[in-house]
């Protein structure tokens, strides 16, 4: 349990007798980075702000290294917030914001002066000390919110979509960045998000919440790859999601036809669902496909097209670099490791 | 082009029909003459005679000194109030709200006359102190009106930012909110003070020993007949007021930028 340096015990949390997270369990490892991730409203950021100390549970228990904090104000928590809206003290310039924590721990005048010129130099913000807050743009406001967290050298550094307000370009850069501060820094990060792309480029390990429940806790891959149900197959990355029968043991029937997978303990004859990600499916001419549909829609992404096929009365999504023309019959080509077998939702 | 000169006049009886009574009682408060009616010159006899009216002087001193302690004392609670209220659940601090705007609405003798009620229940004498508790009263729904919107006007999550890097809720109170919601604060102590001096129906029925302010000597001055003294005074208690407001006015312009 050494390394488990957050971990939470059946935490629910209710306001006004509604559930917004019912009774998960999760914790998190030392120098992780952790994402929660979900849907705006799946109790992902009130999670995150039990952690920070500024809800307390309705029942459950919350542990930091070992010890129980369920109830400690998050005055009295190695732990900092970066925030959703930065939340800098206007009536502050940079320098006493930053300097704002190493204040209430009576750090002396020259230590402070010290950590806080390193901390401008790690959110390269160099020389930005004497600056109002309301002089600078969002990006660099969020820098110093990180730069006035990370100063206190927490053991835990909590991240509340910091990078939402940002402009995409902008975006992308500070997710390498402060993926190279976690590894530099050796701070573990409970970043929450609803940006799947996010999260599968920064984090270790990801949660997936729904409607106040933890849906799959794993890696980025394994989430990608092996989505535990129809909600994580839909919620990370666009997927073509069928009904079907586990016949037996590697053998699948879905859409009218029987296939070979790698999957096997699911019983016989069960109800399952089927999850194909767009760009494992395969055009091919009409007569070297499992399947065959028409072309209905082309749609240039970019890097790639996205094309919808209709497939008898079902519609297949597929992702490919070569365009098919609309109306075009084709034939649809897939493996059996493109085939993901997931529990039936109740 | 007409329409211009109605429009114009128009204002003009308007403003001279709101400050013609007291132009009038400010020009004879410099009448050489004991009457109200006829110019007889100019003189500042009435108000040197004001300064040595001990009466008078003392109904001065306890006036400042009540609106000095009140405003004081309301400001203190109206804000601690406000910030109470702002942290609340939104029914919650609707609730609270109604509550705290009921006494600017209620009738200003209903109010003297109920906490007169009281403070007679509660066995306590008249005087200084429950004209004190009095304004103290009245006073507070004003300082909440006046520091909320600042609250509101904080940027999100500040409180929380604060208590995350380690400070206790007094010392964000003190580092982070209180530098905030200053203007607000400034201004509700402000307005507190004017309705301290100017009121007169809540304090006439919570008073008692001897104790009385401005208008209240005023009032049983003038039961007496109306002396140009009480003009006087009365041209510089309208001064002050007067002095308060524009201060006040200043003040909010300035929050606007």
């Amino acid at each position: 349990m050494s390394d488990k340096i957050v971990k939470g015990l059946n935490i629910t949390k209710e306001f006004g007798g509604v559930p917004v997270v019912k009774n998960i369990d999760f914790w998190v490892k030392k120098n992780q980075f952790l994402t929660i991730l979900g849907p705006s409203g799946c109790g992902k950021t009130t999670t995150l702000r039990m952690i920070a100390g500024f809800e307390t549970p309705t029942s459950g228990q919350l542990f930091f290294e070992g010890n129980e904090i369920t109830n400690t104000p998050p005055y009295m928590r190695q732990i900092n917030t970066v925030f959703q809206k930065y939340a800098l003290f206007p009536h502050m310039n940079i320098y006493e914001n930053i300097a704002f924590g190493l204040k209430i721990k009576k750090a002396s005048d020259k230590e402070i002066a010290i950590k806080v010129a390193k901390m401008l130099e790690l959110v390269n913000l160099k020389g930005f000390e004497k600056r109002s807050v309301n002089s600078l743009s969002g990006g660099q406001q969020q820098r110093i919110a990180i730069a006035r967290a990370l100063v206190n050298e927490p053991k835990v550094l909590l991240l509340d979509e910091p990078l939402g307000a940002l402009d995409l370009k902008l975006r992308k850069e500070m997710q390498i960045e402060l993926k190279n501060m976690q590894k530099e820094l050796g701070i573990t990060f409970v970043y929450v998000t609803h940006d799947q792309e996010e999260a599968l480029t920064m984090s270790d390990k990801i949660i997936i919440m729904n409607q106040g429940e933890i849906q799959q806790i794993g890696s980025p891959i394994d989430i990608y790859n092996e989505p535990e149900n129809a909600f994580v197959a839909d919620f990370i990355g666009e997927s073509n999601i069928f009904h079907g029968t586990m016949i037996k043991d590697f053998e699948v029937a879905f859409c009218d036809k029987t296939f070979v997978c790698v999957d096997k303990g699911f019983g016989e004859n069960t109800p399952i669902e089927v999850v194909v990600r767009p760009e494992d499916v395969r055009l091919v001419p009409a007569t070297e496909g499992l399947l065959t549909g028409i072309v209905k829609s082309v749609v240039f992404k970019g890097v790639h097209y996205e094309m919808l096929v209709a497939e008898a009365d079902r519609e297949w999504m597929v992702h490919s670099t070569t365009m098919e023309q609309e109306g075009t019959l084709v034939g649809l080509f897939i493996t059996p490791d493109d085939i993901h077998i997931m529990d039936k939702e109740a | 082009m007409v329409g211009k000169w109605i429009k114009r006049l128009y204002t003009l009886i308007i403003f001279g029909f709101l400050y013609a009574p007291i132009a009038v009682l400010a020009v004879f408060s410099f009448n050489d003459s004991k009457s109200t009616a006829k110019w007889e010159g100019f003189t500042l006899d009435w108000y040197q005679s004001l300064f040595q009216n001990d009466y008078i002087m003392k109904s001065l001193y306890y006036t400042v000194l009540v609106a000095v302690v009140a405003s004081a004392v309301a400001t203190v609670i109206g804000t601690f109030a406000a910030f109470g209220i702002f942290y609340m659940k939104t029914w919650k601090q609707k609730a609270i709200l109604n509550v705290n705007s009921l006494p600017i609405l209620n009738p200003d003798i209903v109010t003297g006359i109920s906490l007169m009620t009281l403070f007679v229940a509660l066995n306590m004498e008249l005087g200084l102190m429950t004209m004190i508790i009095a304004h103290v009263t009245f006073c507070i729904p004003y300082v909440v009106l006046s520091v909320l919107p600042k609250f509101k006007q904080m940027p999100s999550e500040m409180l929380e930012a604060a208590l995350d890097l380690g400070a206790t809720p007094f010392y964000a109170f003190r580092k982070v909110i209180y530098p905030e919601i200053k203007p607000g604060i400034i201004t509700g102590a402000l307005i507190a003070f004017t309705l301290s001096i100017d009121d007169f129906v809540i304090s006439f029925f919570n008073t008692g020993n001897g104790v009385s302010n401005l208008s209240i000597a005023i009032y049983s001055m003038a039961r007496r007949g109306i002396k140009p003294e009480i003009n006087a005074l009365s041209t510089l208690m309208f001064i002050t007021v007067l002095i308060l407001l524009l201060v006040l006015n200043k003040r909010t312009k300035i929050e606007e930028i």
